[in-house]
């Protein structure tokens, strides 16, 4: 299924260079659950570019750049400083939910990320609330 | 006490008790299936009617032993502890305004009208309500609570939110009263099963399979009474419930109908087919597998041992993997299941092989492990599951063995054709 709608990729300072999609999941409840899928590894630019403090090298040039990852513990707690309250975690998954309900879940093995828009949302409404949750995650990754 | 506490998990065999009473998890696609099963078979009105008295004999059953575990005597306290529990096990909160006399009752949040509304209701127009379980309980409650006897009390659903109603209504009114039935609780179950055996890839299968049982142990309604889960709404459900509207309509077919008998027995096994479709198939699928297991493989091996865990976390019984070869032939066993407890200590002995949930589940299990491309994220719809199943038949499925009959252990095979 074609995204719904893409992100640019995110700007200096933060990770490498790396899209964001948010496409409908897998499910049969009518536009309820939403994905994206962030990458367990990112390798950085050869400019080093995508290294916020100049730590970790990877300036071109000097041997290939190393891996980074998304900070999941700092993701964790930037989307609890925005609000979200932190749920029981199921095995790998984390989960933090608004106070509507809606839903984030996120796997950090595997990068995934489901976007679980409370039932009680209209149907006609649940792509904007999925859009925002979207938006609330994508702010929480370029959280400094 | 804690709802919670009236459970118990018999482990060896993967199922679970609820104040004593069995309990099993089934999502919303195969509760609306199971019903129109049921309607189908025996016609609308009929169908409602066996639906709403399994609900009502099964839930008299269930409350009953957890008013007596709790020592729950008034009045005022069985009515609330019975929504309690209801909205526990993601069936709907519901309040009852009832006395010795009936009453009513009301909800905006059953499991089954507010599911019928999400999954047909922008596509299909229905006439006819579909809470017949709650109706079965608001019954049962109210006769409980007021020492009434059993079938003192009828309930008819008047309004419903698959009618398009705002929310879902009941009418009390006294009732004929009926006999008793017996109980199916954990002692009768424990005579229905044999000692557990190990299957293929046992190891994997038991702890996966007791990571579920764990995950569910935290499952419980919201304050709508309603479980969002694995992207689908779950329940915790009596097979009581499921057994007897099953084979009530089988045997009145029997009894009717005999020249039916082979397509009403197709149909129920075609509600195991559609759990495995979808309930399986959405736990397989879901971000509470891969945080719980990982991401789904797609090799058929480990895609039919996933599935038997999972019949085995829903509470379904101890089901293993006998023989396996892909693309050719599957053998199922089973030293336990939910159908068998009720279907022996209700009609006794049967003379031929019943447990049509277990024959579709089976089939289904080899056609989704062979042929459906799990890590290219299917999308599990109404037209994927009519391509799998209403095309060219791939299997057969035949049941060699079944304790229902008197046999020692009950077995699935599945060949390719």
């Amino acid at each position: 299924m074609p995204a719904m709608s893409a992100t640019p990729a995110l700007p200096e300072p933060g990770p490498a260079a790396f899209r964001l999609a948010l496409t409908r999941e897998v499910t049969c409840i009518r536009s309820l659950a939403w994905r994206t899928d962030l990458p367990v590894a990112i390798e950085r630019s050869e400019t080093g570019g995508g290294d916020p403090d100049g730590s970790a090298g990877g300036a071109g040039g000097r041997g290939p750049p190393p891996l980074r990852g998304i900070d999941w513990p700092r993701l964790g707690a930037a989307l609890e400083a925005a609000g979200l309250v932190r749920r029981p975690p199921v095995g790998a998954m984390q989960r933090f939910a608004t106070a509507r309900g809606d839903e984030l879940s996120l796997i950090p093995t595997t990068g995934r990320v489901q976007l679980r828009v409370h039932y009680t949302v209209p149907e006609h409404e649940r792509r904007f609330a999925a859009e925002r949750l979207f938006q609330l995650l994508f702010h929480a990754l370029r959280r400094p | 006490m804690a709802i919670e506490d009236l459970r118990e998990l018999l482990a060896e065999q993967s199922l679970t008790f609820l104040a004593g009473i069995p309990y099993v998890y089934h999502c919303h696609h195969y509760n609306l299936f199971h019903d129109q099963t049921i309607d189908d078979a025996l016609g609308e009105a009929e169908g409602a009617r066996v639906r709403t008295t399994a609900a009502h004999t099964a839930f008299r059953e269930l409350l009953g032993a957890v008013f007596a575990a709790t020592g729950a005597t008034t009045p005022a306290e069985r009515i609330s502890l019975a929504t309690e529990v209801f909205a526990w096990m993601g069936q709907g909160r519901i309040s009852l305004d009832v006395s010795s006399a009936g009453g009513r009752a009301r909800s905006p949040s059953l499991h089954y009208g507010f599911a019928w509304r999400e999954k047909y209701g922008a596509r299909v127009k229905r006439d006819e309500p579909t809470d017949a379980v709650a109706a079965g309980f608001a019954a049962a409650t109210c006769e409980l609570a007021f020492d009434l006897a059993a079938d003192a009390i009828t309930a008819t659903e008047t309004r419903c939110l698959a009618t398009l109603d705002p929310e879902c209504e009941f009418a009390l009114t006294t009732g004929k009263g009926h006999l008793s039935r017996p109980p199916v609780d954990e002692a009768t179950v424990r005579r229905y099963v044999i000692p557990p055996i190990r299957g293929l890839d046992e190891d994997r299968v038991a702890a996966i399979a007791s990571g579920l049982l764990e995950f569910m142990r935290a499952v419980q309604g919201d304050e709508r009474g309603l479980v969002a889960a694995f992207n689908v709404f779950v329940t915790a459900h009596l097979p009581g419930y499921y057994n007897e509207t099953v084979y009530e309509a089988v045997h009145h077919i029997e009894r009717t109908a005999p020249a039916g008998v082979a397509a009403a027995e197709a149909l129920m096994r075609e509600a195991g087919q559609v759990c495995v479709f979808n309930t399986f198939g959405n736990v397989l699928l879901s971000p509470e597998w891969e945080g719980l297991v990982g991401p789904v493989s797609g090799v058929p091996t480990d895609m039919m041992s996933f599935c038997t865990a999972i019949a085995r976390g829903l509470g379904f019984g101890h089901w293993l993997v006998h023989e396996y070869e892909p693309r050719k032939r599957l053998v199922i066993q089973a030293a336990s299941n939910y159908e068998v407890p009720f279907y022996r200590t209700r009609y006794g002995v049967a003379k031929k092989p019943r447990s049509y949930f277990v024959q579709g589940a089976a089939l289904a299990m080899m056609l989704l492990c062979e042929t459906v491309k799990w890590t290219e994220r299917p999308q599990l719809t109404n037209a994927y599951y009519i391509d799998l199943f209403r095309g060219k038949p791939r299997y057969r499925v035949e049941q060699t063995r079944c304790v229902m009959r008197g046999d020692n252990l009950s077995e699935y095979v599945v060949d390719a054709l």
